[in-house]
């Protein structure tokens, strides 16, 4: 069975990988699973700096979801590069570093760093974020500034360059052409879409943030909808994400156009839940006698 | 040592209408766990709700014949969906478990005093240290005499020392235990020159107004946030401390008093 896919020259033994923000910087599940069978962790979003993140009040469970405003607290590249990646060098798996700039710059800044340390094989870089202040969303919701931070960025790195996307936007279709206008290798489709809880006694919001993104099954449909989109507007691969928690999860992903899927808050009900998806993958082309998951790829008909 | 494994429930006993003891026996050998340490309960196998729940780990049994990796048992208000769900399922029920975790109690030291201190539910955090150190007095303070989530009877076999307070008075002084234990400590103070620990956990304006008493011991408490994961990975379960945002789940849930930092309310 040929489980193997190319993300736009990243090499993958397997679709099966991590989405940033909820696998640490990866070797902290390493007690759950055999990180050597996942085919790629992308870690926790990093910035040039360490940052702190949002006040408490940073996550609120909704029904069959969760709504989180972390505020992409992270340790920094530099911090990263010394002290996680030596621990992540002895899997025998990719690593992909999702990383932001809070400027354009900063996008450059950050990609450079990432792509001289050994052992960092593609960047996810995330113009989507839906914590940040609204200058910096623009990134993700202007095709515009979105053709140009991918563009700058481009320039500065040869490692394959994964956008991943925001779904607050009108058409997935017009922001996935903008990233690959800008020289994307991949996409990563979809970020978390915004959304709100309040609670009703203290007439307060639940999150510090007053707003944050909302993750788990709850957004599903939506985001197999966008990989759809985005899939039939461009030619580069896609990377599936958005409430995956089974391996029927993942083929509907590959199916609407994923080439590879991204199991994200499923991590923190199973920690075990990349190994179980590869599995549920696995017997899902047995039982249809598919030997090759590329010819699952985009094969839903319509 | 796995720390996801599954568990099956060997007793669902309500205490109250809200309050319950939920007894599980593991299907693998648990870690050995410090009081104040947790373990995660995902409440049945729907995917709403989604999370697992975090509770603190009330009393232990050693592997026995009956059951080979012991029983673990906790104390439960059912306050949403999640705990109503576990407070419904019967036994014979397996559950998904993750735990132990985070940081338990700092282990008492020879030539320490230890005095335990709980509101209301956070009873389930601090029991297991009235059991583990012999003679420790315990302060427990409640609203109303109903609410006492156990007997009088119960926590008499486990200390010779309770003392327990009551809003209005209908179980033990009337006032706030706070009091009481602010007398205790003066009192002790007089004959005893060594480390005094308090460790105490329950609701957030008990602890805040703890953090606001010039107490003369130093002061553990377990803290209680909204939580995902359980591993630190989420960064969901933020507390501003001395040294920054920390995480309840990995760096707590028990801190020193001194490190929290009490936002303007």
């Amino acid at each position: 069975m040929n489980l193997s896919v190319d993300i736009g020259g990243l090499r993958l033994k397997n679709p099966v990988v991590t989405a940033s923000g909820t696998f640490g910087y990866g070797v902290e599940y390493a007690e759950f699973l055999d990180l050597n069978q996942i085919g790629a962790i992308t870690v926790k979003g990093l910035s040039p700096r360490p940052s702190k993140g949002n006040p408490p009040g940073r996550i609120w469970e909704t029904p069959c979801g969760m709504l989180n405003s972390i505020g992409l607290q992270n340790i920094g590249i530099e911090t990263f590069i010394r002290e996680k990646l030596p621990e992540l060098r002895k899997y025998d798996t990719k690593i992909i570093a999702n990383f932001y700039g809070d400027t354009i710059e900063e996008y450059v800044e950050a990609a450079e760093a990432l792509s001289a340390a050994d052992g960092v094989h593609a960047l996810e870089m995330n113009i989507s974020c839906p914590n940040k202040q609204a200058g910096w969303i623009a990134f993700g919701v202007d095709p515009v500034l979105t053709e140009k931070v991918v563009a700058a960025t481009r320039m500065a790195t040869r490692l394959p360059l994964i956008v991943k996307l925001s779904p607050n936007v009108t058409s997935i279709a017009d922001m996935a052409k903008a990233a690959v206008d800008g020289g994307a290798d991949a996409l990563s489709v979809i970020n978390t879409i915004t959304g709100m809880a309040i609670d009703i006694e203290t007439r307060r919001p639940r999150l510090s943030n007053i707003v944050g993104g909302l993750s788990g099954p709850a957004i599903r449909p939506i985001a197999v909808r966008m990989v759809f989109q985005a899939a039939r507007a461009v030619k580069v691969p896609i990377i599936g994400m958005g409430g995956i928690m089974t391996g029927a999860d993942a083929v509907e992903f590959i199916l609407a156009g994923a080439s590879a899927v991204a199991v994200g808050t499923a991590n923190f009900v199973n920690p075990a839940a990349p190994a179980d998806v590869l599995g549920g993958i696995k017997q899902y082309m047995d039982r249809h006698s598919m030997d090759d998951i590329n010819t699952m790829i985009a094969g839903v008909i319509c | 040592m796995n720390r996801l494994f599954s568990a099956e429930i060997i007793r669902n006993e309500s205490v109250d209408d809200r309050h319950f003891i939920l007894e599980l026996s593991p299907g693998a050998a648990v870690a050995d766990t410090l009081v104040g340490q947790f373990f995660m309960l995902k409440p049945g196998e729907s995917i709403d709700p989604l999370l697992l729940r975090p509770f603190s780990l009330m009393g232990f049994t050693v592997p026995g014949a009956t059951h080979p990796n012991g029983t673990l048992s906790f104390l439960i208000r059912a306050a949403g969906k999640g705990t109503n769900i576990l407070k419904r399922l019967p036994v014979g029920t397996c559950l998904t478990v993750l735990g132990p975790l985070g940081q338990g109690f700092p282990p008492i030291e020879e030539g320490e005093r230890l005095i335990v201190v709980a509101g209301g539910i956070g009873i389930a955090s601090v029991l297991g240290l009235v059991k583990v150190y012999q003679d420790v007095p315990l302060f427990y303070g409640v609203r109303t005499k109903g609410h006492l989530l156990l007997s009088p009877g119960m926590l008499n076999a486990i200390s010779a020392e309770i003392h327990i307070a009551s809003d209005d008075g209908s179980i033990g002084t009337k006032g706030n235990i706070l009091e009481l234990l602010e007398a205790y400590v003066f009192q002790l103070r007089k004959s005893f020159g060594g480390n005094i620990k308090i460790y105490a956990c329950g609701p957030h304006a008990m602890l805040r107004a703890m953090a606001e008493m010039s107490l003369d011991a130093e002061t553990y408490i377990s803290l209680e946030t909204p939580m995902a994961c359980g591993l630190g990975t989420c960064l969901g379960c933020a507390v501003k401390t001395a040294g920054g945002i920390q995480m309840v789940c990995k760096d707590g849930p028990v801190f020193n008093i001194k490190d929290i930092t009490w936002d303007e309310a």
